[in-house]
């Protein structure tokens, strides 16, 4: 027991050998235009998720083209699985949680909008009355830099090679992250509902879970793009990868990529592109 | 069968068989000196949707805690476990805590000098920095180490103890194994020439490891992390100086960011105290000291060590607002107070005597500057930051001076008057993007003695602060008929509340009724969201408002 002790030294961190990833060409962004995340909490026991969920979507489906990426998050008790119907497992853990407890999520459902604060609150995440003008609001920013995300996957060995590259369009003086995460559509399961606008009540048996966060490449809270001051122009690419778990079907999985302020946690871009 | 039903039939097969081996004599022996004791504890609430308060709608309409203790002792034997109930827990409490189990049990004999517990069990080494099992059940907080706990002293004057299980986490384990052990010795006790000496010498030491799978394809974890800590005590007369340092080594964990700096606490304590007058004096330095046994694990879970809270506790209701709550990512903190007795039938002390005393505590962030230029502080993956021990972080978290005056003006009157100037910074506390709020609150406490069975006590307390949720005004009268009735009605009403929606009264209507050691109470109100803190260990309680009906009883 007195020797019970592992003393790591540095590198802290595995870097994968991205070598068999080759970096293709990024086409240039002709018009940059302003993204959002929508980080969606929410889990298969939650009766008002569904109805949440239908929000997201609404907002998603108006004419904002691929401005609007959405990640599922199911945390808390409300997305355990539980023998029998809901045995379904959608979380990730412990990203999920700790970005549950790290906002202070009080229940679902919740969506935040590029973490960016709800008028009159001191609270990134809003109930869904607060969704619509909040996305409007967000979208209707100057964009302050492109992202891009190219996959590459290969069928046979299941290895997702994931390039990203950013772009300031103006110079910078944050600390700024970059988070990637892998989230897949089209997961069938129950889910609970009270609503019967949405689905049937209190169980829809069939229910579609989309844009589910399934896997990181980054960790929880995403690593260091750039700390100091970035010229206007300069660009950042990077590329990782990862093999995807047998258990995920890969013609619905997206790779989503977002960058934000270490200090204030606000997204500034995001991006999500599918993996083939 | 599982491991819990098994160790409980291992038990009682003993027992039967020790019944049955024994002859009359030995079966009046055995019941002759068995003792069975317990305590029952029922708390349950029935909800009111309140939008005003931000109370919400609670599916189930009642929730409830409820636990109960059964201890048997016969001679060097005990035994018993802890049954425990939440269909569903209380607002406020962990969802976890769902469904019904006896999540502890225990059984332990003393034999040779040596103490010896299989199962539950909970114990502290020295002051807890880096080991300590403990359970409140108004927090919901129990990190009882499950496995086997020995005991022993060798020698008077000296003890050992050793540790070896894996933590409570909920109705089920944490997945971290925990191996510890302590030594203590009392130098005075162990040589009969120092038996009597005023002056008294003691020093301690623990090691704790834990240990707990990795395999995470970016980090490289470690799977075992130790905590060590020396302490020492000297006494002499009325004085008293007692230390201890604890050291932890590299633990990268969700609490800490995934950093892998090592993590240090120290705690100095100073006591001067003669007949009417007591001084203390303390301090506390902690850097990167959260230690679970789940390197995933947040909040209270899990916890391994404890770190001490020198801030001022109160049980007033306005001043408890701004509770609190330790920091184990670092913090420096001290605690000055002072107690003085006027002596009886004296010019300030009267016929029964006049307290007074002065607490001021106060709370700072650590030192922290970047390990390079290019790697922010507390960035993951790195070591973190870099500490100067003798610096304080600029960063006030908590200030709390607090000036009490008590006295007892004859049979039938005592007062007790209290100021409290609090400084909370909740944005470090509770986690809300706020200023520091400022707060000066006064107490007056009058308790009416009017005659053996009939005592009536009221309780006015004003808070002014500019900032948070504003200024408070509190009325509270209680009127006991002892033993068996008591009845209060209480009020909390935030009328300084910048937004005028939320200039709420938070009223309660309470009565209880004793029969022996059972205890029923009913009370009827509204609870204010806010933090609720026991020696720095805090949960969060949501606003409600409802019927709370409560059951205690003990025998």
């Amino acid at each position: 027991m007195f020797f019970s002790c592992d003393k790591i030294e540095p590198p802290y961190m595995n870097v994968t050998d991205v070598s068999d990833c080759p970096v293709p060409d990024f086409p240039d962004v002709t018009t940059p235009e302003k993204t959002i995340l929508i980080e969606e909490f929410t889990g298969h026991l939650c009766v008002y998720c569904p109805t949440g969920t239908d929000y997201v979507h609404q907002i998603k489906n108006q004419s904002y083209g691929n401005r609007v990426i959405v990640l599922a998050i199911h945390a808390s008790g409300l997305s355990d699985p539980e023998p029998g119907n809901y045995s379904l497992d959608l979380r990730l853990i412990p990203h999920g949680e700790e970005l549950y407890s790290y906002f202070a999520i009080p229940a679902e459902p919740r969506a935040g909008f590029n973490r960016e604060k709800i008028d009159g609150t001191n609270n990134f995440y809003g109930t869904p009355s607060t969704w619509q003008a909040k996305a409007e609001q967000v979208l209707a920013q100057a964009p302050v830099m492109t992202l891009q995300i190219i996959n590459n996957y290969d069928s046979a060995t299941r290895k997702l090679c994931a390039h990203i590259k950013t772009k300031f369009l103006a110079p910078n003086t944050q600390n700024l992250k970059i988070a990637l995460f892998l989230s897949e559509d089209s997961i069938v399961g129950y889910q609970k509902n009270n609503n019967n606008a949405v689905g049937t009540m209190p169980d829809i048996v069939d229910y579609v879970f989309m844009d589910v966060m399934r896997d990181d490449f980054t960790g929880t809270f995403g690593e260091v793009l750039t700390s100091g001051s970035v010229a206007q122009d300069s660009a950042v690419i990077r590329t990782y990868k990862k093999i995807l778990d047998p258990g995920f079907n890969a013609k619905h999985c997206k790779v989503v990529a977002y960058v934000y302020d270490a200090d204030t946690d606000v997204v500034l871009q995001a991006a999500e592109e599918k993996v083939y | 069968m599982n491991h819990k039903h098994t160790f409980f039939f291992a038990i009682i097969i003993c027992f039967i068989f020790s019944i049955g081996q024994g002859h009359a004599q030995g079966l009046e022996k055995l019941l002759r000196n068995s003792q069975v004791s317990g305590n029952f504890q029922f708390d349950g609430m029935y909800y009111n949707k309140d939008s005003l308060i931000g109370a919400p709608d609670v599916p189930q309409k009642v929730l409830m805690n409820a636990f109960a203790n059964i201890n048997y002792t016969n001679g060097p034997f005990s035994a018993g476990f802890r049954f425990e109930n939440y269909l569903y827990a209380l607002q406020g409490f962990d969802p976890r805590y769902k469904g019904i189990g006896i999540p502890y049990r225990y059984a332990s004999f003393e034999k040779d000098k040596f103490t010896i517990t299989i199962g539950n069990s909970y114990d502290q080494f020295g002051s807890g920095l880096v080991y300590r099992a403990w359970q409140d059940a108004s927090l919901g907080y129990d990190n009882s180490l499950d496995g086997i706990n020995i005991k022993v002293n060798p020698w008077k004057g000296i003890t050992l103890k050793g540790v070896w299980g894996q933590q409570r986490f909920y109705f089920d384990k944490g997945p971290g194994i925990v191996r510890g052990g302590d030594a203590e010795f009392v130098i005075n006790d162990m040589f009969k020439k120092l038996n009597d000496k005023p002056l008294r010498v003691s020093i301690g030491g623990s090691f704790v490891s834990k240990y707990q799978d990795a395999d995470d394809p970016v980090f490289n974890l470690p799977k075992n992390v130790a905590a060590y800590g020396g302490r020492g005590s000297i006494s002499y007369k009325g004085f008293m100086i007692n230390g201890e340092y604890a050291h932890k080594i590299n633990d990268p964990s969700t609490v800490n960011n995934r950093i892998y700096k090592s993590g240090n606490a120290t705690l100095l304590q100073l006591t001067y105290a003669q007949k009417g007058l007591g001084l203390y004096l303390a301090a506390i330095r902690t850097d990167n000291m959260s230690f679970k046994s789940d390197r995933d694990a947040e909040g209270n879970d899990l916890n391994i060590n404890y770190i001490p809270s020198l801030a001022k506790q109160t049980t007033y209701s306005l001043p408890s607002i701004y509770t609190y709550g330790t920091q184990p990512n670092g913090e420096f903190g001290m605690q000055a107070q002072g107690i003085y007795t006027f002596k009886k039938k004296s010019v300030l002390g009267g016929k029964y005597g006049t307290n007074i005393s002065l607490t001021y505590s106060r709370y700072n962030a650590i030192n922290k500057k970047q390990v390079d230029d290019d790697t922010p502080i507390d960035s993951t993956g790195t070591l973190g930051y870099k500490s100067d021990y003798f610096k304080i972080g600029k960063e006030a978290y908590y200030e709390n001076f607090n000036f009490e005056f008590s006295k007892k003006f004859n049979k039938t009157f005592k007062l007790i008057v209290d100021y409290f100037y609090i400084m909370y910074n909740a944005k470090v506390i509770e986690g809300h993007e706020q200023p520091n709020i400022h707060s000066h609150t006064v107490v007056v406490d009058m308790t009416f003695n009017i005659n053996e069975k009939h005592s009536l006590r009221t309780e006015l307390q004003h808070m002014y602060a500019k900032q948070g949720e504003g200024s408070w005004a509190y009325a509270m009268v209680e009127y006991t008929i002892a033993p068996k009735w008591f009845f209060s009605v209480s009020d909390m009403y935030n009328y300084g509340n910048s937004i005028s929606e939320k200039r709420l009264h938070y009223y309660s209507v309470a009565t209880a009724f004793a029969i022996g050691s059972t205890r029923i109470s009913l009370n009827y109100g509204r609870q204010r969201a806010g933090i609720f803190c026991v020696g720095g260990v805090c949960r969060y309680v949501p606003a409600a408002n409802g019927l709370t009906l409560s059951i205690s009883s003990s025998f």
